[in-house]
């Protein structure tokens, strides 16, 4: 009582009123047990211990409400006392009540073990639906000790169950002790066999919770790339999208800085969580004079760039939701990873302009110093979405339809995602129900307004909205305060455009993205980290590097000419790609950032920088097959038969489950026979012959005593049995004798004339037995004991 | 003389119809039962066992406190019986008064020299008798007890080298107070077998008290007196009509010897219930079976009278004082094995 006070007073009391919680319990156990052993009529009792938790209620309001006590201990004690009244009352008037309740009426003390029960189930409350990271106080001991907080909670769960069973066997008499045990045999084995065949109780895949790594403020997790137990930590997914927590090939590794590394601490925010370790220096924040956020994490991810519009450079890098690449794939080399991450399926035929679909996750528009970063405002990007579909989910500023096509589709994850993400352009979000909860972690359906028009027809539209405020305008024109952008485009413009065509915005950001196109070199080597400023670097340097540079560069080129722009990150495919299906497999090296730009009356475009040299390798092409069995899944459709089976999943045999049918068919098989005795021992009566008629009729009678919950106790002799029934039952003492007088008598007295052997006076015996015991006893009971199987094992 | 020999009345009377069946038997019972009961309130489990005792034609032990109505009780069982053999010099109840400076002859009788005869001539204890009341046997020495004790187990007496039979219908109900124990002979094991049961009284209960207080005018007056009696020879065929009439199934006899068997193998008991002592039950067993009308002897008569024959007999391991609770546990097992198998095929 006092542990139960204990925890559940836990949370909200300090020190002094725990310890007043635990002694008002104690207290509150003897009170109530010399209460109930005394004549107090118990509403009485209840009364005054009500009446007694609020009278020490009010004192203890009185004494923080008054200056009195204040005054003379001092605030902080009068506060103390307050607690210490105000718990250990509240403990000891409800553990003595319920004390006293369970004293006068044994089933009261349900009531009591509910109490207990609550107290420790809110204890590992938060480990409910299977989340075996919590609670924290437990997985984070078991962390430490090294030991799997799985096995612990299991150890938990395991002396629980066995505690329980003892108490019961201790409850019951000796002769039920060893039958108690095999029923538990039995309770245990069926568990076994209906979690082996409906599957145990899987976490919900939430990102945030869970099993993941992914999880917010999780404990610090030992891995097995980690150098030392502190220092590279696979940091949290946080707000970033995520960058790949990658300590192996992170050339500098901070990690002890990030915010993964405080164990529970939750993960950073939209700048700090990518904590890629690689790519960013502790130096860059300082000399770029931004935000620590902002310049703690120059390049949040390691997104690799891919050729937009089909040119040689193909997608190298890693995958862009980075918790996901863990569980499911281990390779994360910075090189191409086909590791699939989602499938999309698309309702409606659609053929983008640029020969590449766009699938955009997130918006980097912010200027943040020396790069663009997810904006902390409010009235802007109001296209994207952050939660996950629960319902239909409209997207805050919808795009015009102009020039563009209403295309549905279904996205389908295998990876953590921490956004959702859609083809470009989404108006709105759908839930969708998980087409195969084995493969996919969710799935939801969106409808996205996509780019039909061509790129040649949109020029002589300006630039932005015109709805737009000032501000808003200024916000996405902002451009890095590094004169060179400015003159570069300017010379591009003045270069490779007709005059007439100069003053013109697409005209003029095509123009930045062709010249782009043609200097830019493509290469995941080239991470341009560990300097201020690593667009500059970049573009004013060996021009080398990957999407992420690209698509700053791009932006700030076209900012510098006051062009409202931006950057969005999400997934890239090539129309190819789909091989002439509504599939589209998306893999973890097709995660990729891309420059847009506001056109004016079509809303935010595509212009992809494709750069025509590529140092890295070419990587592989989509897994045809793949692609193929992971739509049908998503489509919920079967595989075609005459396939193999993916290759991931070789078939195999179940023989868990195989033991858990058997298991189930055993209880089955042993019910019906238990059903198949208990009837016959009934229908017995009328089929049997005059002999055995004493024993047949009076193994009836104690059947249907047994089902009314009456049954002879070890030792007791069937008179004295009788005798106690009697009270509900008179005519049982009519059948014991004839019964006994069969068969304890002179066998030479027993003629055929003689009561014991007349079928009349046992069946009207029996008859009236059933009379009396349906006056005598409780029609639920008697119900049970029809239902129950067993019941003919209690008869004796 | 030390002993207070108390004689009760001779009284003759025509011979009843002897008894052949159980009705017969039963009637005896009923009549004894009544006339006890009349005579002596709240005690109907000790007048129950004194029948039982009287009809196993064996000897009973009671244990209690002086005052609680024990005289009046085997007085009132004298008083129950006719003696329909008036000439052979044996009234129907007797007590001896034990005491410390007491002598066999004193119990047994002796040789008296007659000088108008110049004969010897052997006067009679008052052992020759019905029914003996044996007060305070724990109180006399050792060899007035087992002069005693000779004649409850055999039904005879040696004085001057001379056996004499006793009364075929010869019942001792011998006392003993449980706390007085200054200055007694306790009686040992062997000779508390010879008695059938040990029969430890209680105090009544209060509204028995009550009316044992209002009715005790009316019973001095010879309340109960007009209740019809039992003849010595009545009572000497329901004997034998219990002995041969009431049937004792295998089954039962089987669980006899468990019981047995389990006082003996029990650590808590030095020595065991004897074989004497399951001899001596069965008849007990079908007089408590006619008792309670019925003509066979069932689990119930087993676990009612064994405290009362075992009790006595079992001697317990240092350590041990509950005797009761040893029994019970070592009844449990057997009477559970008796009571199941009548539900075998």
């Amino acid at each position: 009582m006092a542990l139960a006070a204990f925890s559940l007073s836990w949370g909200v009391a300090l020190g002094e009123a725990l310890a007043a919680a635990m002694l008002g319990a104690i207290l509150g156990v003897a009170v109530g047990e010399l209460l109930g052993r005394s004549r107090v009529r118990p509403a009485v009792g209840l009364g005054g211990l009500t009446l007694l938790a609020i009278v020490l209620w009010r004192v203890a309001a009185l004494s923080v409400g008054t200056e009195a006590l204040a005054a003379a201990v001092g605030p902080a004690n009068a506060l103390v006392t307050a607690s210490v009244l105000r718990f250990g009352s509240l403990s000891f008037s409800t553990v003595a009540g319920l004390r006293l309740l369970a004293v006068r009426r044994p089933s009261a003390m349900a009531l009591e073990l509910g109490l207990v029960t609550v107290a420790f189930t809110s204890v590992f409350a938060s480990h409910r639906e299977g989340v075996i990271a919590r609670p924290l106080w437990l997985s984070d001991w078991a962390w430490q000790q090294g030991i799997d907080p799985a096995q612990a909670l299991l150890a938990i769960g395991g002396a629980a169950v066995t505690l329980l069973a003892l108490l019961l066997v201790a409850e019951t008499r000796s002769g039920r002790a060893l039958s108690s045990l095999v029923l538990l045999v039995l309770l245990a084995l069926s568990a076994v066999g209906v979690i082996q065949v409906v599957g145990a109780p899987m976490p919900q895949s939430m990102s945030e919770l869970g099993l993941t790594d992914a999880g917010m403020g999780q404990a610090p997790r030992p891995t097995p790339d980690a150098g030392g137990g502190h220092g590279p930590n696979r940091g949290p997914d946080g707000g970033g999208g995520g960058g790949g927590p990658d300590a192996g090939d992170a050339g500098g590794n901070r990690g002890g800085g990030d915010a993964g590394d405080g164990g529970s601490s939750a993960g950073g925010d939209a700048s700090d969580g990518g904590s890629s370790g690689g790519a960013s220096d502790g130096g860059d924040g300082g000399a770029s004079g931004a935000g620590a956020d902002a310049g703690d994490v120059p390049m949040p991810n390691l997104i690799d760039i891919d050729g937009g519009g089909g040119s040689g450079a193909h997608d190298g890098g890693r995958p862009t939701p980075p918790s996901a690449s863990e569980r499911l794939d281990d390779d994360q080399s910075p090189s191409n990873s086909p590791t699939p991450m989602a499938v999309v399926i698309l309702d409606d035929d659609y053929s983008p302009p640029s020969g590449a679909y766009y699938f955009r996750q997130e918006v980097w528009s912010q200027f943040g110093g020396a790069r663009l970063v997810r904006t902390t405002r409010t009235d802007v990007d109001g296209d994207v979405v952050d939660d996950f579909p629960a319902m239909e989910l409209r997207v805050r500023d919808q795009v015009t339809p102009n020039g563009r096509a209403r295309v549905h589709g279904l996205i389908a994850v295998l990876a953590q995602h921490t956004y959702p993400f859609a083809l470009e352009s989404p108006v709105r979000y759908l839930p969708a129900a998980n087409p195969n909860p084995q493969r996919f972690l969710r799935a939801w359906r969106f409808e996205s307004l996509a780019q039909s028009i061509e790129y040649r027809r949109l020029t002589g539209q300006g630039a932005g909205d015109p709805r737009w405020t000032p501000e808003v305008r200024t916000y996405y024109t902002q451009p890095p305060i590094d004169p060179r952008y400015h003159e570069l485009a300017q010379r591009i413009v003045n270069q490779r455009l007709p005059p007439r065509l100069r003053s013109d915005p697409f005209a003029q950001a095509l123009a930045i993205k062709l010249y782009l196109d043609h200097e830019l070199i493509y290469s995941t080597r080239s991470r341009h980290a560990g300097v201020p400023d690593p667009t500059s670097d970049f573009l004013f340097g060996n021009r080398t590097g990957y999407c992420v540079h690209f698509a700053h560069s791009a932006v700030f080129l076209w900012r510098s000419l006051g062009i409202p722009s931006r950057i969005s990150a999400g997934y890239h495919s090539d129309e190819s790609n789909r091989r002439g299906g509504s599939t589209i497999l998306l893999r973890g090296g097709d995660a990729h950032a891309w420059p847009e730009l506001y056109v004016t009356g079509y809303g935010w475009i595509v212009l992809d920088i494709a750069a025509e040299r590529n140092l890295d390798p070419p990587g592989q092409g989509t897994d045809e097959d793949l692609q193929r069995i992971l739509g049908e899944m998503a489509r919920q459709q079967p595989a075609d038969p005459e396939q193999p089976r993916p290759r991931d999943r070789p078939p195999q045999h179940h023989y868990g489950r195989d033991f858990g049918y058997g298991v189930l068919g055993l209880l089955g098989v042993a019910l019906a026979s238990l059903y198949l005795v208990k009837f016959w021992r009934r229908a017995r009566v009328v089929l049997s012959t005059a002999r055995v008629l004493p024993r047949v009729g009076y193994r009836k009678a104690l059947d249907v005593l047994a089902e009314a919950g009456l049954a002879r106790e070890y030792g007791e002799p069937r008179e004295r049995f009788a005798t106690r029934v009697a009270a509900v039952a008179p005519t049982f003492t009519k059948l014991t004798e004839m019964h006994l007088a069969a068969r304890l008598g002179d066998p030479a007295r027993l003629g055929p004339g003689t009561a014991a052997l007349s079928r009349k006076q046992w069946q009207e015996g029996l008859r009236a037995l059933r009379r009396e015991l349906r006056t005598g006893t409780k029609r639920w009971r008697r119900a049970l004991g029809l239902l129950n199987p067993a019941s003919w094992l209690d008869a004796r | 003389m030390d002993s207070d020999f108390i004689q009760s009345e001779h009284v003759t009377h025509t011979p009843a119809p002897a008894i052949t069946d159980l009705n017969g038997a039963y009637s005896v019972v009923q009549r004894l039962r009544s006339r006890l009961q009349a005579a002596v309130r709240g005690r109907d489990e000790v007048i129950e066992l004194l029948v039982i005792a009287l009809l196993a034609d064996g000897h009973m032990l009671l244990e209690d406190y002086p005052g609680s109505g024990k005289t009046t009780l085997a007085k009132a069982l004298g008083d129950c019986i006719i003696d329909d053999k008036p000439d052979d010099d044996i009234s129907t109840f007797r007590r001896i008064q034990f005491t410390p400076d007491l002598l066999p002859s004193d119990v047994t009788g002796t040789t008296i020299f007659d000088p108008n005869t110049n004969k010897f001539f052997f006067r009679a204890g008052p052992i020759f008798a019905h029914v003996v009341l044996a007060d305070e046997i724990n109180r006399t020495s050792p060899k007035v007890q087992s002069a005693m004790l000779e004649a409850m187990a055999e039904k005879q007496t040696t004085i001057d080298n001379r056996t004499r039979k006793l009364d075929e219908l010869f019942f001792v109900v011998a006392t003993q107070n449980p706390l007085d124990l200054a200055g007694t002979f306790p009686l040992p094991s062997a000779q508390l077998d010879r008695f059938l049961f040990k029969v430890k009284m209680h105090h009544i209960n209060r509204e028995a008290e009550l009316e044992v207080l209002a009715s005790f005018k009316a019973r001095r007056a010879g309340a109960g007196s007009e209740l019809p009696r039992v003849t010595r020879t009545e009572i000497v065929d329901a004997r034998a009509v219990v002995e041969n009439q009431i049937h004792v199934a295998p089954e039962v006899r089987e669980c006899l010897v468990d019981i047995a068997g389990r006082t003996r193998s029990d650590p808590r008991i030095l020595q065991g219930a004897s074989t004497r002592s399951l001899v001596l039950m069965i008849p007990a067993l079908q007089a408590r079976a006619l008792t309670r009308i019925r003509d066979y002897v069932n689990a119930e008569d087993v676990e009612g009278l064994s405290p009362f024959i075992f009790g006595h007999r079992l001697e317990l391991a240092p350590g041990t004082d509950n005797v009761e609770s040893v029994l019970r546990e070592c009844l449990s097992e057997p009477l559970e094995r008796l009571a199941r198998s009548t539900m075998r095929r």
